[in-house]
């Protein structure tokens, strides 16, 4: 059988392509995967996981990282804070039959036309010495109407000297699978999430707890902001040559469009010229 | 074998309707002269494309059928020179004592250079067909104007990124001259007409009839002075072929199409995934072991993705 028997374009893209393709952005865009208070930004040899970059990057003296402020340590009127850091140190992709990534028994197997995902998140952060935070709250403490002043300005978060960095890192795993909807008369294509886990945090309550904000935070804040808008995308082929794609309508003989299958992502295209 | 880790498949239906678009927009035209003994000929000469079929074959080849190439415009001003004609000029009246007494007066005739111009627009009347059979070929190129230094962030700054292109490569490419209307013979034949009435029109009538008697019918003179004999299409295919060169401008155009220079398609390598943001560098995934395949149902390109 032809690829082509059922549409006019035929697109697949392999899970280790894609891999590759993500390892690529994440050694050219760094800061994207990596953030930190000011003091790992100019100690990035301190972040939980060494940040490996394109050469490119150093060469036109990118950033490897995106400076946030130090974590703010309630009960100091947003004065203080603790340096800390923050990476997406891994992520990999795997489509269905799941293969490239061993997923935990809560989300194993991966179902027809579910793609898995599965990531590093690694948090550092500069612990303070004890006898000196004591210090500061006392400090503090005896200070009087510290925040009576400038009420309306957002003060500089200064971060507490650290003693020593603790890193930890947690492995996470997600299944989706792709849908399209239909929104203002518009049909776009979207990423649903089918399950979220959380590896080896204890007591288990705290995991379900993690995993359900996680999860609420992708399903209502993030995923559906991540779609793309399939009615007509338009080509232009030379000047004379416009090309119009469109996905080739559900059937049964392509009952998903776009199918995850085989380990590959495949999208079957009809076109206008 | 590995599974390729990018497939793109286009139908065999895609690429003819793709065909079919990219014909109906090529058109290229030329003009040029030439000094062709006792005459000389001028042109505006264009083509268009029409008809024609496109197959994907099962050898790996793209075959283009009978594709038609329509000489529109196709505009030739020939000039003719004819030889310098004198009449008169006898003697009359002899002087027995030697020379003459009355002369006839002398008219010289054609001795312009062009005497004529016979303007000709056969525009749309010639016809060629091309057929060829075509591999398409896969090609890294490396632009010659990337200095050895320049990293690839600097070869697409600098506007000479190295490329994947994918040519024809012409197995057999063939052009026929394949019809040239009668019409053609007829305007010829009219537009020869008009130069004649138009050329002794300025004579008083019995000078004309004394020319026509001495040269009998001058169309079959310029005729003869065109060489162009028994056989019109042999003659204007002759013409446009061999002295004009026609054919040779639309093969070049053709197979310079064709040839190394003009890939049908090219993309960068490394390939952009994310413009410029700000100071931050592009993201850029170098393709490897690129390829294109063509059987009976559709053309396959292949890549993976380099590390």
């Amino acid at each position: 059988m032809s690829l082509t028997e059922h549409c006019n374009v035929f697109g697949a893209f392999h899970e280790d392509g894609f891999n590759k393709i993500v390892e690529h952005i994440m050694r050219q865009r760094p800061s994207l995967f990596n953030y930190a208070s000011l003091y790992f930004a100019t100690r990035p040899d301190q972040m939980c996981r060494k940040i490996v970059v394109h050469p490119e990057v150093i060469r036109r003296a990118n950033p490897l990282i995106t400076i946030e402020d130090p974590l703010p340590i309630p009960g100091t009127g947003g004065h203080y804070g603790v340096d800390f850091c923050a990476q997406l140190a891994e992520a990999r992709i795997d489509f269905h039959p799941g293969n490239a990534i061993g997923l935990p028994p809560e989300l194993s197997p991966l179902g027809p036309q579910q793609a898995a995902l599965s990531a590093t998140f690694c948090v550092g952060l500069a612990c303070p010495d004890a006898k000196r935070t004591e210090f500061l709250g006392d400090l503090l403490a005896s200070e009087k109407s510290r925040d009576s002043d400038n009420k309306d300005q957002r003060p500089t978060i200064q971060p507490i000297p650290a003693e020593h960095i603790n890193c930890f890192c947690l492995e996470v795993y997600a299944t989706l699978h792709l849908a399209r909807v239909v929104s203002n008369g518009s049909e776009f294509l979207v990423l649903r999430l089918d399950g979220f886990e959380i590896v080896d945090i204890e007591p288990k309550g705290l995991e379900d707890a993690l995993e359900c904000y996680v999860a609420t935070i992708l399903r209502v804040g993030i995923l559906p902001k991540i779609r793309l808008a399939i009615d007509t995308l338009t080509f232009e082929m030379g000047s004379f040559l416009t090309l119009n794609a469109k996905l080739t309508p559900i059937s049964a003989d392509v009952p998903n469009n776009p199918a995850i299958e085989d380990d590959q992502i495949k999208v079957f295209v009809d076109l206008g010229i | 074998m590995m599974m390729a880790e990018i497939t793109i498949a286009a139908s065999e239906t895609t690429f003819q309707r793709l065909f079919a678009a990219v014909r109906d927009n090529i058109a290229q035209s030329t003009s040029g002269s030439a000094d062709l003994g006792p005459f000389s000929v001028a042109w505006q000469i264009g083509f268009r494309l029409e008809g024609g079929t496109v197959d994907l074959q099962s050898d790996g080849t793209v075959r283009v059928s009978e594709l038609d190439v329509v000489y529109d415009p196709l505009r030739l001003t020939l000039g003719i020179d004819i030889p310098r004609l004198c009449v008169g000029g006898f003697c009359i009246i002899p002087n027995p004592f030697g020379g003459c007494i009355l002369r006839a007066p002398r008219i010289c005739i054609f001795e312009a250079d062009p005497d004529i111009s016979l303007p000709l627009d056969i525009s749309g009347l010639v016809t060629s067909e091309i057929s060829g059979a075509f591999k398409i070929k896969t090609r890294y190129f490396v632009d010659p104007g990337r200095a050895p230094t320049m990293t690839d962030l600097d070869a697409e700054d600098a506007g000479v990124p190295n490329l994947w292109q994918f040519l024809l490569d012409p197995v057999w490419l063939d052009l026929d001259l394949i019809d040239i209307s009668d019409t053609v013979g007829n305007i010829l034949d009219q537009a020869i007409d008009n130069i004649v009435d138009g050329l002794l029109g300025w004579l008083p009538g019995w000078a004309r009839d004394l020319i026509k008697a001495i040269l009998g019918p001058i169309a079959d003179l310029i005729r003869a002075i065109l060489d162009i004999g028994d056989d019109l299409d042999e003659w204007l295919s002759n013409l446009l072929g061999v002295s004009i060169g026609l054919f040779d401008f639309v093969l070049t155009i053709v197979a310079d199409y064709f040839a190394e220079r003009y890939p049908i398609f090219s993309f960068e390598d490394p390939y952009p995934i994310l413009d410029y943001s700000g100071a931050l560098i592009p993201v850029k995934v170098p393709l490897r072991d690129v390829d294109a395949t063509v059987n009976d149902d559709e053309m396959i390109l292949t890549a993976n993705v380099g590390v």
